[in-house]
């Protein structure tokens, strides 16, 4: 077991935006954490992350768990709208917990860096500036700087929101590849085909936990509730 | 130009100036990337106000102005922060409260103690008189510290700026990092303020940024152009007070703006596909300004440059001359024509025969022969009885009381 959840909850200002979530994600598990806007998934991802402490419940990791070993992909900001940086920065910021107090990054985090940029087909943009790229391009160099951070485990929140069809294929062939080379994957989605269809388990969230399950028994229980 | 420079660096006060300002734009510029980018920009105008307040107070009770200040500051910079991230009131509500509130404090102990005189003037728009020896060392230190710690932890700043969310998912402790970034802009703004004055020393903070962001498109270039930019920018704005004795921290921040929008030029001209023909304009421009410009001749090179003047007469007929030499006139012993010349006496073997200078006229009435003149005019070649000659119409002749060297050699 990587983590799991004993009954927790989160709230905004005394507003609970997630509550009585029970569940445990084992290494090599792909959850995938569907429900409507505003159901408190996001919350629930920074819970996980540890950005936001749960007002009840509690989170347990495993015992050998460093909170440097994991990749995040957020949604977009409104900073980084208009911030000066080139591709090639923004990826290997994504080595950052991994800096300790040396004040310049080696040459085996450029390296990695490099391997990512690779593995998203970014290579020949690596110089341009950030806030030039398009909107699926910038997705795809912020997932590049979360597989720099992830040893573990990868979180990700809508990773394929502005992407066409055909980049969004791509990267689930990616997660697909990375999960087989022992990556665990956490990610919020709205594409709920796509994410039957490779995840192990799925969580489904309406600001409280209506069902965990694996993926086979999740539409088994949406076939049950149509009826 | 060196003697200019030689000048204004014998004066203490200047050199003090200069030293203590180019480290503070350095820092101000090298931070100020990061709190524009984190929309802390105010930040650096709230903290100036506290500084304000706090220099009032210190000089009403005759302590030192650093000393007092710094620590004051850094407790308004840790204060604005916790304020502003955890609290119901806003950031830039929370600057407001703070600034307003400290500047009210120090116009009040002023008034309670010296009355509002120059002192006050000099805080509010800054005073190049304002550094003293001790202040030099003191501000060097912190300088120094700021610039090392900005370097040693410049990849957090930037994780941490780009992306805070992330950098805190990966175990960056971005708290202390804000924290961190608030304190030496206090400090940064404290060591600036008296030479800036209070309400001008943020630009320092906003616009080498700004600038620095119109035209590049990484982070490490921002940053380096940035400092670059804001250093220059001092140092210009530092020699147009000298000159016109205006005040240090104006002068820099007209610099600065003057800056900005060149850069809003140039990006505009990028975005238009114009940016490749600003170099060659420029070249041309300068090559048409030069062609229009006076040719002086010097005394060290006068009979070579005179020479070069005689051998490709085609090239200079039109242009303008000036030179300092002896006024002489001749008069031809068969026509009884008189020649007026301003020369030196050149190298040879019989006295005077190899005079460096040209024929001049003018329409108005000549010196005395012998003597030493300065004179500007235009060349140009006229027929002398068959003999194709050049001479000098001259637009200006001065008499100059101090005589040059009237042998040259080369």
């Amino acid at each position: 077991m990587l983590l799991s959840c004993q009954n927790a909850a989160w709230a905004y200002d005394g507003n609970v935006a997630a509550s009585g979530l029970n569940f445990s994600v084992a290494a090599g598990d792909y959850l995938c954490v569907v429900g409507e806007n505003g159901s408190g998934k996001s919350t629930l991802l920074r819970g996980l992350l540890g950005l936001k402490t749960p007002c009840a419940g509690k989170i347990v990791y495993a015992a050998d768990w460093r909170g440097t070993d994991i990749g995040y992909l957020p949604q977009q900001t409104a900073a980084q709208k208009d911030f000066p940086a080139s591709v090639q920065e923004v990826v290997l910021s994504g080595r950052i917990g991994r800096l300790g107090w040396r004040p310049f990054y080696a040459a085996a985090d450029k390296k990695a860096a490099l391997n990512n940029l690779k593995l998203l087909g970014l290579e020949r943009l690596r110089g341009r500036c950030f806030r030039e790229l398009s909107g699926g391009q910038q997705r795809r160099t912020l997932l590049a700087r979360a597989l720099c951070a992830a040893q573990k485990l990868l979180i990700l929140d809508e990773p394929l929101s502005g992407l066409d069809p055909s980049a969004a294929q791509n990267v689930y062939a990616l997660l697909q590849r990375l999960r087989q080379a022992g990556l665990t994957i956490i990610m919020v989605s709205h594409d709920l085909r796509g994410a039957l269809r490779q995840a192990s388990h799925v969580l489904h969230l309406q600001n409280k936990q209506k069902f965990f399950g694996t993926a086979a028994n999740y539409k088994k229980w949406l076939e049950k509730k149509h009826v | 130009m060196f003697d200019f420079f030689a000048e204004m660096l014998s004066y203490a006060f200047i050199v003090r100036a200069l030293i203590v300002g180019l480290l503070v734009s350095l820092c101000a510029a090298l931070l100020g990337v990061s709190l524009v980018l984190k929309r802390y920009s105010m930040i650096g105008d709230g903290l100036s106000h506290v500084g304000f307040g706090a220099l009032a107070v210190a000089s009403a009770g005759n302590a030192a102005p650093l000393a007092v200040s710094v620590p004051v500051v850094l407790l308004a910079a840790v204060l604005l922060l916790r304020i502003s991230e955890n609290s119901k009131i806003k950031g830039d509500a929370a600057i407001a409260l703070i600034s307003t509130g400290a500047l009210a404090v120090g116009v009040a102990v002023i008034s309670l103690t010296t009355g509002l005189n120059t002192d006050v003037c000099n805080y509010l728009f800054g005073s190049i008189l304002a550094m003293s020896k001790s202040d030099v060392y003191l501000s060097v230190g912190l300088a120094l510290a700021v610039l090392i710690l900005f370097i040693c932890f410049y990849q957090k700043i930037f994780a941490v700026t780009f992306d805070e969310n992330f950098a805190r998912s990966a175990g960056v402790q971005a708290g202390f990092y804000n924290m961190l970034l608030a304190c030496l802009t206090a400090v940064t703004i404290v060591l600036g303020l008296r030479m800036m004055g209070a309400l001008l020393i943020s630009s320092l903070v906003v616009f080498p940024a700004l600038t620095a962001m119109r035209v590049c498109k990484k982070f490490q270039t921002v940053t380096l152009s940035a400092a670059l930019i804001s250093m220059f920018c001092f140092l210009l704005g530092l020699i147009i007070s000298y000159i016109y004795a205006t005040p240090t921290g104006a002068s820099v921040v007209i610099i600065n703006i003057i800056l900005f929008l060149l850069a809003g030029l140039l990006a505009w001209l990028q975005a238009k596909g114009w940016l490749r023909a600003v170099l060659p304009l420029l070249i041309l421009g300068g090559l048409l300004s030069a062609a229009d410009k006076i040719i002086e001749i010097k005394e060290n090179f006068f009979v070579t440059q005179t020479n070069e003047i005689y051998a490709n007469a085609p090239d200079y007929l039109g242009r303008t001359l000036k030179y300092e030499g002896i006024f002489s006139v001749y008069a031809d012993p068969d026509s009884g024509k008189k020649y007026y010349a301003v020369i030196r006496y050149g190298p040879g073997c019989c006295g005077t025969d190899l005079n460096a200078g040209f024929e001049v006229v003018w329409d108005k009435e000549y010196p005395q022969a012998n003597d030493w003149v300065e004179a500007v005019g235009a060349l140009e070649e006229y027929d002398d009885n068959g003999i194709r000659a050049l001479q000098l119409r001259l637009t200006s002749l001065k008499v100059l009381p101090v005589r040059g060297k009237e042998q040259v050699l080369r």
